[in-house]
């Protein structure tokens, strides 16, 4: 593929991405103008639609956008590292680690909220290398990582309840968090993480030649002069970062780490430098419609978005695996 | 020059490889054969640092490998594996990767590199393949990327592990030729071959291994005047000329 049509594709994203925003903050039960909207940059908050922006559809704007740009890029990880497409944060249970690493830590430290990030970062990454060093023991094939993550999952989700049915307090509510959802984010919880997704995807990019270099197998990667012990661990540990900072904030969101970098490869190929530059926009982009969907079609009621992600990704999953078998008969 | 004295290697406690002692020369093609399982790919895992040998010396240019980084070794030997992820990546993209151990950071692939590659494809006749899907290529197309991507990678040495496999005779011929030009550029060949004629037809030297140990080493008239492989795969070689006096080999069990 030539690297003027991923330019172009680049630069429709970001265009779709500053329009789905426009929209998730003027769209809801309250509709606000985009002469008001605008009129925050001169007079400041004057009107209740100024104040639903800035305190409440602005938070959860710049949720969706990092979580979804997070999410992908954390699967897109994961994919090229684990050689595999049907590996996703949610599915080889990375998500579920950042759970149960946040609910434990609201367990044993109550009302630091600032820990939760840290909690969910380190559930995210014991359980990925959990994962990765069981595929390795087990053969590595591409349906081992799968069975191993489902079985990582229901583990880990029998520990996240243990502590809830213990310490109801963990985390205020379970199964919202459990299914996902982006309303009434914490802005204490949210400005870290943010920081930290940030720093995540600038430092994948920065690497995206090793990070190629490995999608080429291991003994090319080596015998290219590449480290690839050091540098698996050192994505995987990205990948966790990730994952495990929109976690934090967004509770158990499938299935965008599933589906995004597919739909990047579909459009820019497996090149590392364009796949990371267009799953983190078409992530963001993504998420933000889910969620603008969650927020609009049973208006005044709201979905959780991530509902609306499992109803998108459980299909596209299953497509997943009929494509495989096709492939293999 | 790469010399190697009494290496032994294997996997975990297991050794495959028992005293090895052998050298492969600059500008040459030396062919490793031998039945399934004798340690080939083995043997050259452990020169590229894959597998770390369990005891003797692998010197390559005068350089202890030990002594040199991932990098360094990089410099001076490129590989094409037998089995490989196959990335959708273009194959201007795949080549521009033998680059990589001559990068320094931030690790940009610069104008004088994808000069670099495209002389590579030029000389691999591959051009037209420039933004093509490396996992949509035939089997010749990709041995052909590969070795492009060697050749930008500018080492000394090309090791290739059973390059041959999986194509057909024609593409077998023209990557054996593709070969043998690269040796009359100076560079040193090493290649696991299965195909035993290929390795008589096209080898200045050959290696014989065995159940982990080297049976032979010679020019393809010593091993076959000394029935090495005769002896090792149990099967009858004879040798025939045409009219022109080139040779072939064909082999039969009795």
């Amino acid at each position: 593929m030539e690297n003027n049509k991923r330019i172009y594709y680049i630069i429709g994203l970001v265009f779709l991405l500053l329009i789905s925003s426009v929209v998730s903050l003027a769209v809801g039960t309250v509709s606000i103008s985009l002469k008001e909207m605008l009129a925050l940059f001169t007079d400041g908050i004057t009107t209740s639609g100024q104040r639903i922006v800035v305190y409440v559809r602005g938070p959860r704007v710049i949720a969706a956008l990092f979580a979804g740009a997070g999410l992908a890029v954390s699967g897109v990880i994961i994919q090229t590292i684990l050689a595999n497409p049907m590996a996703g944060p949610n599915i080889i249970g990375v998500n579920a680690g950042a759970g149960f690493g946040e609910v434990l830590c609201s367990a044993v430290f109550p009302g630091f909220v600032l820990f939760l990030p840290l909690g969910a970062f380190l559930g995210a990454f014991v359980t990925v290398l959990f994962v990765y060093a069981l595929g390795r023991i087990t053969g590595s094939s591409k349906i081992t990582i799968v069975l191993a993550g489902i079985s990582v999952n229901s583990l880990i989700n029998a520990a996240t309840d243990t502590i809830h049915t213990f310490n109801d307090d963990a985390v205020l509510n379970s199964s919202s968090f459990r299914i996902g959802g982006l309303q009434g984010v914490n802005i204490n919880v949210l400005i870290p993480a943010c920081i930290a997704i940030f720093v995540g995807i600038v430092i994948t990019y920065a690497l995206h030649n090793e990070m190629e270099l490995l999608s080429l197998g291991d003994d090319t990667a080596k015998t290219l002069g590449l480290s690839v012990s050091k540098y698996r661990l050192f994505f995987l540990l990205l990948a966790a970062l990730l994952a495990g900072s929109c976690v934090s904030f967004s509770g158990l969101l499938g299935f965008v780490g599933l589906i995004v970098p597919h739909i990047a490869r579909i459009m820019v190929g497996s090149e590392c430098k364009y796949l990371i530059i267009v799953s983190t926009l078409l992530g963001a982009v993504f998420l933000m419609i889910c969620d603008l969907l969650a927020r609009i079609l049973f208006s005044p009621f709201e979905l959780p978005v991530g509902i609306i992600l499992s109803f998108i990704g459980a299909p596209f999953f299953i497509y997943l695996l009929l494509r495989r078998n096709k492939n293999r008969m | 020059m790469i010399e190697l004295v009494n290496v032994c290697a294997g996997y975990g406690k297991e050794t495959i490889l028992h005293n090895i002692s052998c050298q492969f020369h600059t500008a040459g093609i030396t062919a490793i054969v031998g039945p399934n399982g004798s340690g080939k790919s083995t043997l050259i895992k452990t020169i590229l640092g894959i597998i770390p040998k369990s005891q003797g010396e692998i010197k390559i240019s005068g350089m202890d490998s030990g002594t040199m980084d991932r990098k360094e070794l990089a410099r001076e030997i490129g590989y094409l594996p037998q089995v490989r992820e196959l990335p959708a990546i273009t194959a201007q993209r795949m080549i521009l990767h033998g680059r990589f151990p001559h990068l320094s950071y931030p690790r940009v692939y610069s104008k004088a590199d994808l000069k670099l590659v495209d002389d590579a494809m030029k000389q691999m006749g591959i051009e037209s393949l420039r933004y093509k899907d490396v996992s949509k290529m035939s089997g010749g197309e990709r041995q052909k990327v590969y070795l492009a991507m060697a050749l930008v990678q500018n080492a000394k040495t090309i090791i290739l592990d059973e390059p041959t496999t999986y194509l057909d005779i024609a593409y077998q011929m023209e990557l054996m030729n593709l070969l043998d030009n690269l040796k009359k550029e100076g560079k040193t060949i090493v290649v696991v071959l299965h195909d035993l004629n290929l390795a008589l037809q096209y080898a200045d030297t050959i290696v014989v291994m065995e159940k982990g140990m080297i049976q032979g080493i010679g020019t393809p008239n010593q091993i076959y005047n000394d029935k090495i492989l005769e002896t090792v795969f149990q099967v009858q070689c004879k040798k025939l000329k045409d009219e022109e006096e080139n040779e072939y080999y064909f082999f039969y069990k009795s």
